[in-house]
């Protein structure tokens, strides 16, 4: 009587559970509740939060190799580099480059902000993470999610979770993170500094916009070639102003559809064996001050650039930079009207936050063209 | 002098918070703007009375567009 | 490939690609100046 009633306890996921797995599980519904409750990104992640409850129960085979159901989503939404791409499409279908166009030199301040990438790159690598680890811990400060996925799929598959949800969760505190440091490092009536007005944009430089710069990034980076592609496609589709239809359905119904075969899998790469080690600690540490440091380097680059120029720029746009769309702009934004009230400088800081995108790419690019063999 | 009460950025007015005839110091919120899914409150720039307002909420406003005109 | 050389490499190759983009920006702005739009002709 006991030994089949015990056998048939056997096949049940109790007896499997290990303390790291319910450790697991409180991550994940504390990634749930702050999806809901606080609205920290939750299109990412609250399925991020539920792939790591799936994760976390034993025996289910969701992530076993070739059979499981999450593990197939996974290789072939991420490790094939389908989904990022992706969402990259839909990412220039809403993006307007109208402000980068306007104030070009604005785009500088999108790569002063990477600057925390490679700080933090060199940081990771002197605490002993290798150099594939450091270059995925770096690229968080690019506070790019689709690019943090896209790069660390390629170099540290292993991170991947842990990097993407220290992307994502950081990303939505931008407006936590970032004012202190904007605050302490301008004065007052740098933040009061009025934005000249750019030139006005004509729809034709719109639309050639994203066909130039294709060519050009993809000519000099190639390794960035998918997501520039595709983002550079999405923007063409909103440009081109004759295909609605496919604009729509990039930034809405297939962003939508990816997201959720992004967000699920990787949280599912979170079981207790990866996720809990102390080196996740200080991923997140790192990424922490990935962020802190491109804020600080764009507005420096800012007040850098005003030496030499005698049409200034409020410095706070550098902060811009980080390219977390469109929170990073909002920050300034906010941060400029606690000076003066009417100083619009939002559509401004627009301009480095796109940039601060294609930046963000362009070193994800340099990275695999450099450490890949 | 009749000064412009214009449109920072492209946008969407959601709330109107004067009337014709009505007096605001500067820097009293006006109007407010959506762009970006954010509301941007838009200031009056100099103290005055309103003497026309000629967008309405739910108008789609463009850069540089003239909401209202202040005397 | 030493953690150094990434670095710099890294650093100047964006700075490098974030100029190629402004100057596009910029011949594309002389392009348009140059040849402006023009309002399409209505038949009359």
């Amino acid at each position: 009587m006991i030994g089949p009633l015990s056998a048939l306890i056997k096949t049940t996921g109790f007896v499997h559970l290990t303390p790291g797995m319910i450790f697991m599980w409180i991550i994940g519904l504390v990634l749930i509740y702050l999806a809901i409750k606080k609205e920290y990104e939750p299109l990412l992640l609250l399925p991020i939060g539920f792939g790591i409850l799936l994760a976390n129960l034993p025996l289910s085979g969701l992530m076993t190799p070739e059979h499981g159901l999450l593990w197939k989503f996974y290789e072939y939404g991420i490790h094939w580099e389908i989904i990022p791409p992706i969402i990259f499409l839909g990412i220039g279908a809403f993006t307007d480059f109208g402000p980068l166009l306007a104030n070009p030199r604005l785009i500088f301040l999108g790569a002063g902000a990477q600057a925390g990438v490679y700080v933090t790159f060199f940081a990771a690598h002197a605490m002993g993470f290798n150099i594939m680890e450091a270059a995925t811990i770096g690229i968080i400060g690019g506070a790019d999610g689709p690019t943090t996925i896209f790069l660390a799929s390629k170099l540290a598959p292993q991170l991947l979770g842990a990097c993407a949800v220290a992307a994502y969760s950081y990303m939505a505190m931008v407006p936590i993170i970032q004012p202190p440091i904007m605050r302490l490092m301008t004065t007052q009536a740098e933040r009061k500094i009025r934005m000249k007005k750019g030139r006005k944009i004509s729809k034709r430089e719109k639309l050639l916009f994203p066909i130039v710069s294709t060519f050009l990034i993809i000519l000099l980076v190639p390794a960035s070639a998918p997501l520039i592609a595709m983002l550079m496609l999405g923007n063409l589709f909103r440009e081109a102003g004759v295909v609605e239809r496919l604009k729509n359905a990039a930034q809405n119904e297939l962003m939508n559809i990816v997201t959720i075969f992004l967000g699920l899998p990787i949280g599912a790469t979170m079981n207790a064996q990866v996720f809990l080690q102390p080196k996740v600690l200080f991923i997140f540490g790192l990424g922490l001050m990935a962020f802190m440091v491109s804020t600080a380097f764009g507005i420096l680059l800012a007040k850098t650039m005003n030496l030499f120029s005698s049409n200034k720029i409020n410095p706070l746009l550098g902060a811009a930079g980080v390219s977390a769309v469109p929170m990073a702009a909002r920050v300034v934004h906010k941060v400029g009207t606690e000076a003066d009230k009417q100083n619009y400088l939002l559509m401004y800081a627009m301009g480095p936050n796109v940039a601060g995108v294609i930046g963000t790419v362009i070193a994800a690019g340099i990275f695999v063209t450099l450490l890949t063999p | 002098m009749a000064t412009n009460v214009m449109a920072p950025m492209t946008g969407k007015i959601v709330r109107i918070n004067v009337e014709p005839g009505e007096t605001v110091a500067e820097d009293f919120e006006i109007l407010v703007i959506e762009a970006m899914k954010m509301e941007t409150p838009i200031y009056a720039p100099c103290d005055g009375m309103i003497e026309k307002i000629l967008k309405k909420v739910g108008d789609e406003v463009e850069e540089d567009d003239v909401i209202a005109l202040m005397a | 490939m030493s953690a150094g050389f990434v670095f710099i490499g890294g650093i100047s190759g964006v700075f490098f690609g974030m100029t190629l983009i402004y100057l596009s920006i910029k011949i594309t702005a002389v392009i348009s100046d140059r040849f402006p739009e023009r309002p399409k002709e209505t038949l009359s």
